[in-house]
């Protein structure tokens, strides 16, 4: 279980009291909002889906994930998605569909995270709200244009093959461009310390 | 200035400062300490969320070449992404936090802050929690964590609302601060012991209230006047005696009389008192209770000697001696409540000191008022003493009705409470047998007993004169 978020459990008090606590006074709204997503996305894969009998198991994989948010554990919750991601991708229901299966899954994530960071009634600065709107926007606007950019390319059937390279070609150099620049932040900060 | 209970703070504030924020004690901040969040690894960790997402986002990649299905790669996309994102927008960690408190003085039921300034000096930090832990005396009014962002170049300012609940010595023993970025990907925590104590005080009603001074002046300013002694007022003169001091010979009535004459003067109006306070455990309620009147009457009787010029001085006498030599002013008076606010942490089952050094530096003409349950045979010992020595002395002995008791008590539990019974009424007996004024204080009481002790003790002192 990754983050508990109990570092500061007030002696004498059990777990599940915590857990209550937790639930009634801040993270219900982050996690209601979750499992409001986590549902929302399984009655859209059910409604596109090409198989049979998938919804038993897609509310096992919903369910799951609820129960990673009761708990405050994102491992969890990831598992969930896990099995999520699997039924989608047995039923079939489209690529758009898929992309907006992803995007969901990992908005609940973030809002269970956020979740955890709200546990115990903290102050709240307005900043903490506006950040998580802000980034839940850049996520779905970046997968929006990636998706779109996947999607024509995909479509372009003389030029694919030399645009599927390219593509790729692109993606190697994003992960290099990245990692040049967490290596340089990380002998920053090792620079920092050592002085 | 202490927040008081009733003028109701916001329920939560957090407040940006000027870039340039002043120096720790300059700021509205008193007691303050600090911890560095520089330059520790425990920032730099992925967390939780960054190991699920890069390995969901790798999986669905991996799996959409296997089935040789592209649609796949869509469930993963938006968690590369982030990650992606992440890891570029990723800088290291440099700030500082100082937690401090926003009054020097704080009493019993006064609300005050506690302040956590979070410095980011050159970096944003996106998201960082802080959670303090509170000892005993002190309750926070709704809580004692925050989450909040701090820009680079400025200082955030968190201020909690707490109650303190009990006079004596709370302390805030340990902060726990969590930084990540924007994702919660990368970041960490830390938990970091503080040294922050926060000295609370008697309320100021209940010790100034319960005894004025004009009364005081009353009964302690004059009591000693009937008496001989060495201050400068004139008495009366009379023929010299062998023993008498040669300094005391009034030269001018000797020489007219042709003898040897000496001066008798009264002593000084204003005497010197020291107050003996018993620093004895609370083991349980009614201990607590005590030891609570106990320090309120001795700040009492401090307040109302000073107020009349008598110099006052105090010896706490537990597991260590603590001893203020008699002084006047309002100085001494901080000193004396400050030295009280230490009786509140008596550790339990500890060794205590007796007839310690500073006994030997009471004057013999001292008043001593001793403030003690005398439950134990070592401090009537350390009374008998005293009074043994010369000096008036005068207990108050706090007693309480409503002792508190757990569970059954087993027959040797209850023989021993019988005992220890025995043992204080034969200290009392004991004291009252020496001339000691010794003064049961009963829950219901007020501290105005204090002051018939001490007409007492006007007698008991002319019995000595005598």
């Amino acid at each position: 279980m990754a983050d508990r978020g109990g570092r500061v459990l007030p002696a004498g008090r059990f777990l599940m009291t915590w857990h209550l606590d937790r639930l009634a006074r801040v993270a219900t709204g982050a996690l209601v909002l979750a499992a409001l997503l986590v549902g929302a996305t399984a009655y859209l894969v059910l409604a596109y889906s090409q198989a049979e009998r998938v919804l038993g198991a897609l509310l096992v994989g919903a369910l799951i994930v609820a129960i990673g948010g009761v708990v405050g554990s994102t491992t969890t919750a990831a598992f969930g998605l896990v099995v999520f991601g699997f039924v989608t991708t047995v039923a079939t229901p489209g690529p758009i569909v898929m992309a907006v299966a992803g995007l969901a899954g990992f908005v609940a994530l973030m809002l269970i995270d956020l979740s955890i960071v709200l546990r115990r009634a903290p102050l709240i600065d307005r900043e903490i709200w506006t950040d998580t709107a802000a980034t839940i926007g850049v996520a779905i606007a970046a997968g929006a244009v990636f998706f779109a950019i996947g999607w024509v390319v995909s479509s372009i059937r003389t030029w694919q093959v030399l645009l599927v390279a390219v593509g790729f070609a692109a993606v190697g150099a994003c992960v290099r461009v990245v990692s040049a620049r967490h290596r340089a932040a990380v002998s920053d900060a090792v620079a920092n310390r050592h002085t | 200035m202490a927040w008081r209970s009733r003028d109701r703070v916001a329920w939560s504030e957090v407040l940006p400062l000027a870039s340039n924020a002043p120096s720790i004690t300059g700021d509205g901040m008193f007691d303050a300490q600090q911890v560095a969040l520089s330059g520790d690894r425990d920032f730099r960790e992925r967390t939780s969320l960054f190991n699920v997402s890069f390995g969901f986002a790798v999986a669905t990649f991996v799996i959409a070449i296997v089935i040789r299905r592209p649609d796949v790669i869509a469930l993963g996309v938006p968690f590369a992404i982030i990650v992606g994102l992440a890891l570029t927008g990723w800088k290291p960690v440099q700030g500082e936090v100082r937690v401090g408190v926003d009054s020097p003085h704080i009493r019993e039921g006064d609300l005050f802050r506690l302040l956590v300034d979070i410095d980011a000096p050159t970096h944003r930090l996106d998201r960082v929690e802080v959670e303090l832990e509170l000892s005993d005396r002190i309750e926070a009014e709704s809580t004692v964590r925050a989450v909040t962002p701090v820009d680079g170049g400025t200082t955030r300012r968190i201020a909690f609302p707490i109650h303190a609940t009990q006079w004596g010595v709370a302390r805030v023993p340990r902060i726990h601060v969590r930084v990540t970025e924007r994702f919660g990907l990368f970041g960490g925590s830390v938990s970091r012991p503080l040294n922050l104590s926060i000295r609370i005080g008697m309320p100021e009603e209940r010790s100034s209230a319960t005894v004025e001074a004009e009364r005081f002046r009353r009964v302690v300013g004059s009591h000693l006047s009937g008496d001989r002694g060495q201050g400068l007022e004139i008495a009366d003169i009379r023929p010299y005696l062998p023993g008498d001091s040669a300094r005391d010979i009034n030269w001018r009535i000797s020489n007219r009389r042709r003898e040897p004459w000496i001066t008798l003067r009264h002593p000084d109006r204003s005497a010197t008192v020291v107050v003996v306070v018993d620093a004895h455990e609370a083991a349980n309620e009614g201990h607590v209770e005590a030891q609570r009147r106990s320090v309120s009457a001795a700040l009492a009787l401090a307040r109302g000697h000073l107020a009349t010029q008598d110099p006052v001085g105090l010896l706490v006498v537990g597991h260590s001696v603590r001893w203020l030599p008699p002084r006047l002013g309002r100085n001494q008076l901080y000193r004396i409540a400050d030295e009280l606010i230490s009786v509140s942490n008596v550790p339990r089952a500890s060794l205590r000191m007796y007839r310690p050094p500073a006994v030997s530096n009471i004057g013999r003409e001292t008043i001593v008022v001793a403030i003690s349950p005398l439950r134990d045979p070592l401090m009537v010992g350390l009374i008998a003493e005293l009074r043994s020595r010369g000096n008036p002395v005068a207990v108050l002995v706090p007693t309480t009705d409503n002792d508190v008791r757990f569970g059954v008590e087993r027959p040797t539990t209850a023989m021993a409470r019988r005992l220890a019974v025995i043992e204080q009424t034969a200290g009392l007996h004991s004291l009252r047998s020496r001339g000691v004024v010794v003064i049961e204080w009963g829950d219901e009481e007020p501290v105005t007993v204090v002051l018939e002790a001490i007409t007492r003790l006007r007698r008991s002192m002319r019995k000595v004169a005598g």
